[in-house]
C-alpha cells in the first residue's frame, strides 16, 4: 500500500487548505475524494491544495480535481493549487491543467487570489 | 575620414561584433537572439523598419520578428520569387508584400550553405547603406546564423521533448491502469478508476459508454437517444472519430443532431477481438481545444484496456453466479434423490418398477411406493412446478405430508383435499403440483386412485387395449378445495399394467424442440403388451432417449410401472 495523506487546515477568509503528502495513485485516490467530498458537505468552497509534499500524482488523481471543480465553482468557490515540485507540476502542465486551474508557487499567493476575488 | 577615426571605428565595430557574438552564442532562446540581431542592426543601419524572415517551406518565408512594422505583418508568410545568397534589393516584382511595408533590402541568413532566412530593412533614400555597413551587417548576420540555427533546433527539440513527455505520461497512465485493472474485479471500482483517469487525462467530465449489449453508462449525458438508436451509432463508429467528421448522410442526421444537443464531440469504439461492442462518447474538454488524432488514439487504447477489464469482470461475476447456481442445483438434486424411494417394497403377485432421471436444472418430480399397515400400498407420482431448490423443497413437503397421512387411512379424496389445502396455505399461488396417487390392494387387486391434474396414467390391459386414469380434480396448491376430489377405481387382472409418468416423458424434446407427445407415447405403450413392468419401463426410457438424441434433457423423467402377475 502506497503512502498518502490529506491534512486539512483552515485559513482566514473561510479558506481551507488541503495538504497532500505522498503518492497519489489508484490506491490512494479515495482519500482525496473523501476530503473533497467532506469540503462540499461542509459547504466549504474556497480550497487551496498545497502540494508541497506530494511526490507523485497519476492521471486518475488529476481526474479527482476534474470531478469536483464544477461543483466547487458552481458555488462561487475555487480549487487553487500551490507549492508543487517541478516533477509534479510537469504532470499537471502536460495535461493542460494550468489552463483550467490557478497553479501558483506559494500558498500565500493562492490565498491572496481568493481575497482579490472578494 | 582621418586615419585615426577610421581605426577607432574599426575597433568599435570589432567590439560590437564581439559583444554581439557573446550574447547570441550564450543563448538558446531564439527570440532573444533575433531581438538582439534586429536591434543591433537597426542601430547600425539607422533603419526605422526591419524584419527577420525564417524559412517556412521551400520558397516561403515567415516574418518571425520585426520592429517598426505593423503587428499584423508579423507571422505572415511571404513567397519570394527567388532565393539568393547575396544581399538583394527588393522591388515590387521581387515581393509585393515586402516592398509594401517599405522593406527594400534583404540580407540572406546563410547557415551551412543554405539560406535559412533573411534580415530585411528599410533603406532610407537619403541615407543609403554603404559598402562598409553592408559588410558589417553581413558579418553580424553570419555570426547570428549559427546561433539562430542552434536556437531553432533547440526550440524544436523543446517541442519534441514536450510531446515525448506527453507520450511518456500517456504510457505511464496506460501501464498503471493495466496493472490496476488487472487486479480489480468489481465493476463499480473499475468504472470509477476509468472515469477518473479519463477526466484527468482527457479533461472532460461528460462521457457515455454505450454498450451494444448490457447496461450502458452515462456521466452527465442523457443517454435517452443513444439507447433508442444504437443501430446508427454502431453502424458508424469503427475507429475513433470527431462528431464533426460524421458523414453528412441522411441516416446519421438524427444522430448528429442528438450528439450536438448533448455536446458529444468525439466517438471512440470499444472493441473485443476486433468486434465493436461499445462506443465511448466524449463531451467537450473543459480546458478547450478539440481532440487531436493522438488524443483519440490514446483514449482508444485506454478505453479498450478498461473495456477488456470490464468484460473480464463481467465474465468473472457470471462465472461466480454459475458456480452458485451449480452448487444450488447440487443441493436440489441431493434433496430430490433423498426423497425418492431407494428400494421398492415387494408386492404379492405384482411387479413394480420406478425410475427418476433428473435433468440438469433439477425439476421437482417425485414418486413413491409406501406400504400401509393394512397390507395395502400407496403408489404416488407428482410433478412440482418450477425447478431447482425451491421445487425440490416443495416436493419434500409433499412427500412428508403423504407419509404423515398414510397411517390415518383417510379416504383418498379427503386426504387429497388435505394435501391441497396445506400446500395452498403454505406456498404462493405460482407454486403448484400435479399429483396422482392410488391405493393398491394386492388381495382384492383393486386400485383406487385420485388424479389431481396429473398426466393420465395408462392402464395397459392384457389384450393390448388402453385405458386412462383421469378421475380426480384440480391441480394441488392453486386454490382451496371447494369441489371435493373424485375417486376412481379399477380392477386389475393378471397381465394388466398401470404406467404412471410425468410430463418429462410426454414432453421430452428432440434437437428441434419438438415434443414427444402423449399420443405417440400411447401408441408406443400399446406395443409393450406382454412385457414385464421392468421391461416396459426400460423400453419407454429407451424410446424417449431415441427421440431426444443430441438434445439436452429439458425436464426430469419419472415413471412408475406396476403389473398384475
Amino acid at each position: 500500500m502506497s503512502d498518502f495523506k490529506v491534512t486539512i487546515r483552515s485559513r482566514d477568509n473561510n479558506i481551507q487548505v488541503l495538504e497532500l503528502k505522498g503518492y497519489l495513485d489508484a490506491h490512494t485516490i479515495p482519500a482525496l475524494e473523501d476530503s473533497f467530498q467532506k469540503m462540499l458537505n461542509e459547504k466549504k468552497y474556497r480550497l487551496i491544495v498545497n502540494c508541497k509534499e506530494l511526490s507523485y500524482i497519476s492521471s486518475a488523481g488529476l481526474g479527482v480535481f476534474m470531478a469536483f471543480i464544477e461543483d466547487v465553482r458552481a458555488n462561487d468557490g475555487d480549487i487553487k493549487m500551490s507549492d508543487m515540485s517541478p516533477k509534479v507540476f510537469n504532470i499537471f502542465d502536460l495535461l493542460g491543467f494550468p489552463m483550467l486551474y490557478d497553479i501558483v508557487k506559494l500558498e500565500e499567493e493562492a490565498a491572496n487570489k481568493f481575497e482579490l476575488k472578494k | 575620414m582621418t586615419h585615426q577615426s577610421h581605426t577607432s571605428r574599426s575597433e568599435s565595430e570589432l567590439l560590437a561584433l564581439f559583444e554581439f557574438s557573446q550574447v547570441v552564442n550564450s543563448s538558446l532562446d531564439l527570440s532573444l537572439i533575433l531581438d538582439t540581431l534586429l536591434l543591433t542592426l537597426m542601430g547600425k543601419l539607422l533603419a526605422t523598419k526591419a524584419i527577420i524572415l525564417l524559412r517556412h517551406e521551400r520558397k516561403t518565408f515567415c516574418v518571425v520578428n520585426g520592429k517598426g512594422v505593423p503587428k499584423n505583418f508579423l507571422k505572415q508568410k511571404i513567397d519570394l520569387s527567388k532565393i539568393s545568397k547575396q544581399t538583394v534589393r527588393v522591388d515590387r516584382e521581387f515581393s509585393e508584400a515586402l516592398s509594401a511595408h517599405g522593406i527594400n533590402r534583404l540580407f540572406p541568413i546563410v547557415s551551412q550553405e543554405k539560406v535559412i532566412g533573411y534580415f530585411g530593412a528599410a533603406e532610407h533614400s537619403r541615407r543609403p547603406i554603404g559598402t562598409a555597413e553592408r559588410k558589417f551587417t553581413e558579418t553580424l548576420i553570419s555570426i547570428a546564423a549559427t546561433a539562430i540555427e542552434k536556437g531553432f533546433s533547440f526550440g524544436e527539440i523543446k517541442t519534441i521533448n514536450r510531446s515525448l513527455d506527453e507520450k511518456i505520461q500517456q504510457l505511464k497512465t496506460l501501464f498503471e491502469l493495466a496493472k490496476e485493472f488487472g487486479g480489480i474485479l468489481e465493476q463499480d471500482k473499475l468504472l470509477k478508476l476509468f472515469s477518473l483517469t479519463l477526466m484527468g487525462q482527457v479533461g472532460t467530465s461528460r462521457y457515455a459508454i454505450c454498450l451494444k449489449e448490457g447496461k450502458s453508462i452515462y456521466s452527465k449525458i442523457s443517454g435517452a437517444y443513444l439507447e433508442t438508436d444504437k443501430v446508427s451509432i454502431f453502424d458508424l463508429v469503427n475507429s475513433p472519430l470527431l462528431s464533426s467528421a460524421i458523414p453528412r448522410k441522411k441516416k446519421y442526421d438524427l444522430l448528429r443532431e442528438h450528439l450536438a444537443k448533448e455536446k458529444i464531440v468525439a466517438l471512440v469504439p470499444l472493441q473485443m477481438q476486433n468486434e465493436v461492442k461499445g462506443v465511448l462518447c466524449l463531451g467537450e474538454r473543459l480546458r478547450g481545444g478539440i481532440y487531436s488524432e493522438s488524443d483519440l488514439e490514446f483514449i482508444f487504447s485506454l478505453s479498450n484496456l478498461a473495456f477488456v477489464s470490464l468484460e473480464n469482470s463481467r465474465l468473472f461475476s457470471e462465472e461466480i453466479e454459475k458456480k452458485k447456481l451449480e452448487s444450488e442445483l447440487l443441493i436440489a438434486r441431493e434433496i430430490q434423490q433423498g426423497l425418492l424411494p431407494r428400494t421398492l417394497p415387494e408386492i404379492n403377485r405384482f411387479e413394480i418398477s420406478g425410475v427418476n432421471i433428473s435433468s440438469k436444472q433439477v425439476g421437482g418430480d417425485y414418486y413413491d411406493v409406501i406400504p400401509a399397515d393394512d397390507g395395502t400400498f400407496i403408489i404416488a407420482i407428482g410433478d412440482v412446478s418450477g425447478k431447482g431448490t425451491p421445487a425440490s423443497l416443495l416436493m419434500a413437503n409433499v412427500q412428508a405430508t403423504v407419509h404423515a397421512l398414510v397411517p390415518f387411512h383417510l379416504p383418498l379424496p379427503v386426504a387429497t383435499a388435505r394435501i391441497n389445502d396445506l400446500i395452498y396455505r403454505n406456498t404462493g399461488s405460482d407454486k403448484f403440483i400435479t399429483f396422482f396417487w392410488g391405493v393398491l390392494d394386492p388381495g382384492t387387486r383393486r386400485f383406487q386412485y385420485v388424479n389431481a391434474g396429473h398426466n393420465h396414467p395408462f392402464v395397459l390391459r392384457k389384450d393390448g387395449t388402453i385405458e386412462r386414469l383421469a378421475e380426480g380434480g384440480l391441480i394441488l396448491g392453486i386454490m382451496k378445495t371447494i369441489m371435493p376430489y373424485q375417486e376412481g377405481s379399477i380392477a386389475l387382472q393378471s397381465g394388466d399394467s398401470v404406467i404412471m409418468f410425468t410430463d418429462g416423458v410426454s414432453e421430452a424434446m428432440d434437437v428441434n424442440g419438438v415434443d414427444y407427445t402423449e399420443e405417440r407415447l400411447e401408441e408406443f405403450v400399446k406395443r409393450q403388451n406382454g412385457k414385464s413392468a421392468e421391461a416396459v419401463l426400460t423400453e419407454i426410457k429407451d424410446e424417449i432417449q431415441r427421440h431426444t438424441f443430441g438434445a439436452p434433457q429439458s425436464d426430469d423423467i419419472t415413471m412408475v410401472v406396476f403389473k398384475a402377475l
